[in-house]
């Protein structure tokens, strides 16, 4: 069979998976501390072509999730904080693995633990001692509370890592990223030093999906996959008329 | 047999060739970095038809005689490879990179080298920069670079500092089109030295330079010449088929 239609197909598949990355894209448009993933059409290097062969559309989708900062967006929550840069900050899952999240929309839970999204720990964990009340995270991470008697005091402190290789982390829904081996080596440090940057209290960071950016993907998805379509319907037609060369 | 056969054949090939051509460069025209085929269409010299007739001794066993010439059409030669650049588009990613002219240099894990428009390049465990297939991007040297976490600038120049602090040179090669052979949509093994070029822009990713428009009224053309050629040979079949069966035949 002619590679036509092969390349064809292959130009209406890989247009497809570039409108499903866009359609999650657009659905996670105002989802707090989601990073937008990108789809690239790519060509993979091969040894040797031979002169008539090899033409056969596109190699591979591949996806990349852009880590550049959402906006902070203000809810005047105390214990909220938006991080600016490219890292993160652990959380213990429910099964005691350490996971890495963006999302700081922290609360106290009822025995006075601070949480994160879902009642997951933050690690290291940090407790307000009974009577200890309106907790507060500051620009560098300092986790404060009033006492009993109305004196703003220390009850824990906030630490982010950045990783070598953050594409290499894995998703594990919930907004959490797990640490795998392609993801490099891990720094720790706590924010405003050490080469972090300052987080923005009283705020989440907002989604980074730019609308406009996803419109015109979509667009220009559609449009090539309608082209690859109709190089499909000339192949088709072309085998056909070859099939009835003779009666 | 009828000449007029042959010279529908040649042409029906040559359309189907050339729609796999255009039909690639269709599925292509998203494809980061890659570089459209064009055909270039060549007429076949005319062929001598010559007569081979045994003929009785002494003179030689065999006349060659010239009985006529047809012409076979045309047909495509040979596809070449349009390096024009594609247009670039903008990410803010920083590891996303382009060149206004000559190619990225990377190296497979077996070693061989390729060159590449592809500029979307990331970090692997280890810090290297590497392709998405993690084949490792080279510095003038012909070594790997290792970045330093953190962000890195890349200036015209190819020079990549973090900080302040010099990392490495990218290496940048231009090549004739004639030292360049296809391997891969948006790779190419080069024969040869090239010359080091500059104009690299971090934060920018270089297209496919398909041009739609000019495929898709190609692949039309090419269609209906198909057509046209394929009406000819059952035409000419026909004719084959009324010589084989009804001349000479007696009665109606």
């Amino acid at each position: 069979m002619p590679t036509i239609l092969s390349a064809a197909a292959s130009g209406m598949m890989h247009n497809q998976s570039v409108l499903d990355v866009v359609g999650n894209n657009l659905a996670n448009v105002n989802t707090a501390g989601f990073k937008r993933t990108r789809a690239l059409h790519q060509g993979a290097p091969v040894p040797a072509i031979p002169p008539e062969g090899g033409r056969l559309g596109v190699a591979e989708t591949t996806t990349d999730r852009v880590f550049l900062g959402g906006a902070p967006q203000h809810t005047d929550d105390p214990l909220h904080f938006a991080i600016t840069d490219d890292s993160f900050f652990a959380v213990r899952d429910f099964d005691g693995a350490v996971v890495y999240s963006r999302f700081g929309g922290l609360s106290v839970d009822a025995d006075g633990n601070v949480v994160a999204f879902g009642g997951r720990f933050l690690e290291p964990p940090v407790t307000l001692p009974a009577g200890y009340r309106e907790p507060a995270i500051d620009q560098t991470g300092r986790i404060t509370a009033l006492d009993e008697a109305g004196e703003r005091q220390e009850v824990g402190r906030l630490t982010l890592s950045r990783f070598a290789n953050p594409q290499g982390l894995v998703q594990l829904g919930d907004g959490l990223y797990g640490e795998t081996v392609n993801s490099g080596a891990r720094t720790e440090g706590v924010p405003g030093a050490d080469g972090f940057a300052a987080i923005v209290p009283g705020a989440v960071e907002g989604s980074n999906v730019d609308m406009a950016e996803e419109f015109t993907t979509m667009i220009i998805a559609q449009r090539a996959y309608q082209a690859s379509l109709k190089s499909f319907q000339v192949g088709d037609e072309m085998l056909a008329l070859a099939t009835n060369l003779t009666r | 047999m009828i000449k007029g056969l042959y010279s529908a054949f040649t042409a029906m090939d040559a359309a189907w060739r050339y729609q796999d051509v255009l039909a690639n460069n269709i599925a292509n025209a998203n494809t980061a970095g890659y570089k459209r085929e064009i055909a270039a269409k060549q007429s076949f010299a005319d062929v001598l038809i010559s007569q081979q007739a045994g003929v009785p001794a002494p003179l030689p066993s065999r006349i060659d005689a010239i009985v006529g010439q047809i012409g076979t059409g045309s047909f495509i030669a040979e596809f070449s490879t349009d390096f024009s650049s594609g247009p670039l588009q903008q990410t803010g990613n920083e590891l996303d990179l382009a060149t206004d002219r000559g190619f990225f240099a990377v190296e497979a894990p077996g070693g061989e080298l390729f060159y590449t428009r592809d500029g979307r390049f990331g970090r692997d465990a280890n810090g290297d920069l590497v392709t998405s297939h993690g084949y490792y991007v080279l510095d003038v040297a012909g070594g790997r670079i290792n970045l330093p976490a953190g962000a890195v600038e890349v200036d015209s120049d190819g020079v990549i500092t973090s900080g302040g602090a010099f990392v490495a040179q990218l290496q940048v090669m231009d090549f004739t089109p004639a030292q360049l052979t296809r391997s891969g949509e948006a790779y190419f093994v080069a024969d040869g030295q090239g010359v080091p070029a500059g104009g690299v822009r971090q934060g920018f990713i270089e297209r496919s330079n398909s041009n739609l428009v000019e495929e898709m009224t190609s692949m039309l053309t090419v269609q209906r010449a198909y057509q046209a050629n394929q009406t000819v040979l059952s035409t000419l079949d026909n004719t084959l088929d009324q010589a084989a069966s009804q001349l000479g035949s007696w009665g109606r």
